[in-house]
């Protein structure tokens, strides 16, 4: 019997490119395509994430018009509260969401994300669908952490190891600690109808399990990829010594790390050339990103400031069309991902071995965990230039080390596995529904 | 109008002609009449030469019932009349409650066993405007008989005699004897009649090189009878004999002896009579006072100063200050200006304005509307009454626990919002929780914001459960499962009153683990205390379930009965605070002890709901009242249990 999944999304990969949403797209896609499972894709609609809103009174749905198993749940109207995570307006789930459960009565949800859509869509499902199993994937810290979830305190910068009522309230002061307090049973009361949390990464996995989430609730399971049609070929070159970046220009990237780095070679370089050092074998950086101008004032100076003396290694891209990575991926021995913030399993860290390509990459969180150190890549010190550009000199001056390291490259998780495994997830959670006595958790 | 109406059943005045009957004797006769509010009617009349009191009735259908009336009789208009002429009179006369003049009753008034029928023709043949009818027959006399009448006026026509009470009994109408009709239309026309007849004082002037000064700061209203005034009066050469409160209406009342006088160091300044200091000679005064008439008007209150030098002046007061939680606020204000312990201030004046202030609030607020929302309990165990002040978020938060207990499903779970200017959004908010949280509840809205204590009661009042909680809107369960393991806890235990649980922080520190009392040094007050405040929880004395002199109110719980035998929480007390040992010392008189107990814990996210300004203050003024009311009995109390 084909089972029917509802996936959730708080964005739509058609609308605007993410890792996190473009991973749960290619998900549904691939579950359409299992024999024994329907996918409906619900996700949110409108701005902030899209530019326009809703365009039919009386409802909050629209087809995507990517095809007829998706929708867009608008929020027009509907003032979301980014600190608590819900949505005000109450009837935005007992009255809209629940006629689009009762419609289509899934036998699965499995939520992606419910950011601007709010905990409360868990609830409701619980309400309306109650022999649904729930399975919800964590993709950063944001149930945790009111800092985008992003696990960095506010005044240093420094990264947070934990949240409680009062380090979230040295983060954010005009936010009172009770109410934090409130925040974190709020999310938990949601949170504990869940029946599967899903984490990407070990390290993410241990976060929540020492935020509160039960042991046996929440397991690992890596993000699936479906294998390109084309790979960057491999160009025999003497020297490895090009780098590349692929991601946001904003500062929890840490692509200024990487420009700092690479002023110190340069600087380094010049000083010695009074003892012949050759300019030509210095590494080549370069830079693929787009949102330089969403970031505040100082950042983008920084990062101009930085470009305009790095001039002669460091080429600045700027965006980059996902269809044409293999291409760019080409152009560069080695992949730099400088994050300064945990990551849970970067989608650049999987494209890059995807291609071929060892990983130099921060020593933290998701990162260290999906490169291997001294295996497939090399890790520094995060957020420290010094640290980085000796990685990078050691990357880009030791003969046999790309060869190496491109040999330890491991096999990317393929996205078929991915569905595979969570058949058996879904399958043991309908079958534990199903039994008499049904264990709740809660 | 009057002589051309050609009726026979009135004679009116307007000729001047006195007739007399056929058996030579006065017949009462009307000059004029005003309608000073649409039940209160004012009649000018000639009458006989006696000066016996008029009474008067009204035909209503088949009956006759009896008016309140009054009467004042004025010296004879001119001289040249004969000796033994009639005598003009005001008469002030209320129609029966519910009734107005719309309803053109027949009135008959009666003065020295002769009567006056008005039917409704006659009387409107009469009536005329209130200045006209205080230009022409009563400006003209002396400032006395003026003075005279201004009192008569603003005492009303008073009371019926009890032996004609039941002759009052008037048909059909339903009355509301808290607030008759027309009470401010009354007070607006006695307003007027008091500034065309009243005797003006000299105005006082505020300069260095007057004599005397009057200053009032603030006329706050407690209620329509009673006023909290602040002020300040300079006089050099000597010391004042009089300072008279004047109302709009007209109500005098002398208040220089009840004047609480203290230093103004701004005034001392202005005048530069810094040596002129001592507690009769301070300039600051306030004066918490009663008039003899309710006064409902905003404007116009007079303030009279007569100093022993035999001047006197007078001046204006600013308008009145009416909203409740500014008059409070203003009023707790003035706590600072004494130095404990004297408390005089507070005992002669600021306690008994709030206390009447509470009162106020107390009688005007009614329940607005009960919803239910789910379905409700059947026979349930336990009520638990959640007040809710100022913030409604909390109910969301609240129920996103209680979901959790299954519990909650049987018990009979009361919201009562206190503010009414939420009420819209919190019926609106709890109605689309109610869809989302499986929980039941009812939602109570008051009509007007009654206080702590007054919103807890009437939520009691609304209980159905044997045993009743109260809980504060920003206390949250660590665990579910709380209220049976209470409940069962307060069941085993002998002689037990109230039953409260430990209380945490945010941050899991102890919050309440039972109150006690502690003496301020070198003063008579005690501050309510809280055990091991601010410690870990898992601190050894804060885990041994023993009776306290006190426990918080913030979540209690107690035997319903018992809670409205005791008179519940009482209302004296400002804002939810004192309230809950107040209670625990009432039960103790009956023998009952208060109990802590640790195995059940909640958080209180405290203080979040109001600012700390006004804490602070209603904190000095309850720790005051409460002191001042259980004086040596907390000494006592502390000695008992430890």
């Amino acid at each position: 019997m084909t089972r029917r999944i509802l996936s959730i999304c708080h964005n739509h990969p058609g609308v605007r490119p993410g890792g996190a949403e473009a991973y749960a797209y290619e998900l549904h896609r691939s579950l359409s395509a299992h024999p024994d499972y329907e996918s409906i894709f619900l996700a949110k609609g409108g701005p902030p994430v899209g530019h326009s809103g809703s365009v039919h009174g009386g409802t909050c749905f629209a087809p995507t018009g990517f095809g007829p198993d998706e929708y867009f749940f608008y929020t027009d109207g509907y003032d979301f509260d980014y600190l608590m995570g819900t949505q005000p307006g109450k009837d935005f789930y007992t009255r809209h969401f629940r006629d689009f459960l009762l419609a289509y009565q899934p036998d699965i949800v499995h939520f992606q994300h419910t950011l601007f859509l709010g905990y409360d869509m868990i609830r409701e499902v619980k309400n309306t669908v109650p022999d649904a199993p729930i399975l919800y994937t964590l993709h950063e810290f944001l149930p945790i952490c009111h800092r985008n979830g992003q696990m960095v305190r506010t005044a240093s910068e420094e990264l947070c190891d934990r949240a409680s009522p009062r380090r979230c309230h040295e983060c954010f002061p005009s936010i009172s600690p009770q109410t934090f307090f409130l925040r974190e049973r709020f999310v938990k009361s949601h949170f504990s109808l869940v029946d599967q949390f899903l984490a990407p990464s070990d390290f993410l996995r241990q976060r929540y399990v020492d935020w509160g989430i039960p042991d046996n609730k929440i397991r690992t399971e890596d993000y699936g990829r479906i294998r390109p049609v084309r790979r960057a070929r491999t160009p025999q070159r003497t020297r490895r010594n090009r780098l590349g970046f692929f991601g946001q220009l904003s500062g929890f990237k840490g692509v200024d790390v990487l420009l700092e780095s690479m002023r110190l070679i340069e600087r380094e370089d010049a000083s010695a050339v009074t003892s012949r050092r050759k300019t030509a074998e210095l590494p080549m950086l370069r830079v693929h990103g787009a949102n330089l101008e969403l970031q505040h004032g100082e950042f983008q100076n920084r990062f101009n400031a930085l470009l305009a003396e790095t001039r002669d290694t460091v080429t600045f891209v700027g965006k980059y069309d996902h269809d044409h990575l293999h291409e760019l991926m080409e152009q560069v021995d080695w992949v730099v991902v400088p994050s300064v913030w945990w990551e849970n399993s970067p989608l650049v860290i999987q494209e890059a071995f995807l291609h071929g390509r060892p990983v130099i990459c921060s020593d933290i969180g998701g990162m260290a965990e999906k490169v291997t150190d001294g295996v497939n890549g090399l890790h520094f010190t995060t957020g420290d230039p010094q640290s980085l550009a000796a990685a990078i000199t050691r990357a880009t001056r030791s003969p046999g080390l790309w060869e190496r390291f491109r040999a330890g490259i491991p096999d990317i998780y393929p996205m078929t596995d991915h569905v595979e495994e969570l058949d058996r997830i879904y399958s043991s959670l309908l079958a534990a529904k199903d039994a008499p006595e049904a264990v709740h958790v809660g | 109008m009057s002589a051309e109406s050609g009726l026979v059943s009135i004679r009116t005045s307007g000729s001047r002609a006195s007739e007399r009957t056929p058996h030579g004797e006065f017949e009462p006769a009307l000059t004029h009449a005003c309608w000073l509010s649409s039940d209160t009617l004012l009649l000018i009349a000639l009458v006989g030469p006696s000066k016996a009191a008029a009474t008067a009735s009204a035909v209503c259908g088949k009956t006759t019932v009896a008016l309140a009336t009054n009467s004042l009789a004025l010296r004879p208009a001119s001289t040249d009349e004969p000796p033994r002429s009639e005598r003009s009179a005001v008469v002030l006369l209320r129609l029966p409650a519910g009734h107005s003049a719309a309803d053109r009753l027949r009135i008959v008034v009666r003065s020295s066993g002769r009567s006056l029928r008005l039917d409704p023709p006659d009387l409107r043949s009469v009536t005329v405007g209130l200045d006209r009818l205080l230009r022409s027959d009563l400006a003209g006399l002396d400032s006395g008989e003026r003075a005279d009448v201004l009192a008569f006026l603003v005492a009303g026509p008073g009371e019926l005699p009890p032996s004609r009470r039941a002759e009052a009994a008037c048909c059909d109408k339903a009355t509301d004897p808290t607030w008759p009709t027309g009470r401010l239309q009354l007070s607006k026309s006695l307003r007027a009649a008091r500034q065309v007849l009243r005797e003006r004082l000299p105005g006082g002037t505020i300069s260095v090189a007057a004599p005397q000064g009057l200053n009032v700061d603030a006329v706050l209203a407690v209620d329509d009878r009673h006023f909290y005034v602040q002020g300040w009066l300079h006089d050099e050469e000597a010391t004042p004999i009089r300072l008279t409160a004047v109302s709009p209406e007209g109500g005098r009342t002398e208040i220089l002896s009840i004047l609480y006088r203290y230093r103004r160091p701004d005034v001392e300044q202005f005048y530069g009579d810094f040596a002129a200091v001592g507690p009769a000679l301070d300039h600051g005064w306030i004066a918490h006072l009663e008039t003899p008439a309710p006064s409902l008007l905003g404007t116009g209150w007079t303030f009279e100063m007569a100093s022993s030098a035999g001047s006197e002046l007078e001046v204006s007061a600013p308008e009145v200050t009416r909203d409740p939680v500014n008059v409070r606020e203003r009023i707790l204000a003035d706590l600072h200006r004494e130095r404990l312990p004297a408390d005089r201030l507070r005992a002669e004046h600021i306690a008994p304005a709030l206390t009447r202030l509470e009162e106020r609030r107390r009688s005007v607020a009614d329940i607005e509307s009960v919803d239910q929302h789910g379905t409700p309990p059947e026979s349930p165990d336990v009520s638990v009454v959640v007040p809710l002040y100022g913030r409604i978020d909390f109910v969301e938060h609240q129920l996103a626990q209680f979901v959790h207990d299954p519990e909650f499903r049987s018990v009979d779970l009361i919201y009562i919002l206190d503010s009414p200017e939420l009420a819209e959004s919190f019926r609106v908010t709890v109605a689309q929780l109610a869809q989302l949280y499986d929980v039941p509840f009812r939602a109570v809205v008051m009509s007007h914001n009654i206080g702590f204590s007054g919103v807890n009661n009437v939520g009691a009042g609304l209980a159905a459960g044997r045993l009743l909680v109260l809980l504060n809107s920003d206390v949250f369960p660590a665990e579910p499962g709380w209220l049976g393991v209470m409940a069962r806890f307060y069941d085993e235990t002998p002689q037990i009153g109230a039953l409260a649980p430990k209380l945490l922080y945010e941050d899991d520190s102890i919050q309440h683990a039972g109150l006690y009392f502690r003496r301020l040094v070198d003063t008579q007050l005690w501050n309510n205390e809280h055990y091991l405040k601010g410690l870990h929880r898992i601190l050894p004395a804060a885990n041994i379930a023993r009776p306290a002199p006190a426990v918080t109110a913030a979540c209690l719980m107690i035997d319903r009965c018992l809670y409205q035998q005791s008179g519940g929480l009482r209302g004296m007390y400002l804002q939810g605070d004192y309230e809950d040992s107040d209670l625990c010392l009432r039960l103790l008189e009956k023998g009952l002890r208060s109990w802590y107990y640790p195995s059940v814990e909640l958080y209180h996210l405290e203080g979040q709901s109001y600012p700390s300004q006004i804490r602070e203050l209603t904190g000095a003024y309850n720790r005051w009242l409460h002191s001042s009311h259980w004086g040596q009995r907390l000494a006592s109390t502390v000695q008992i249990l430890e």
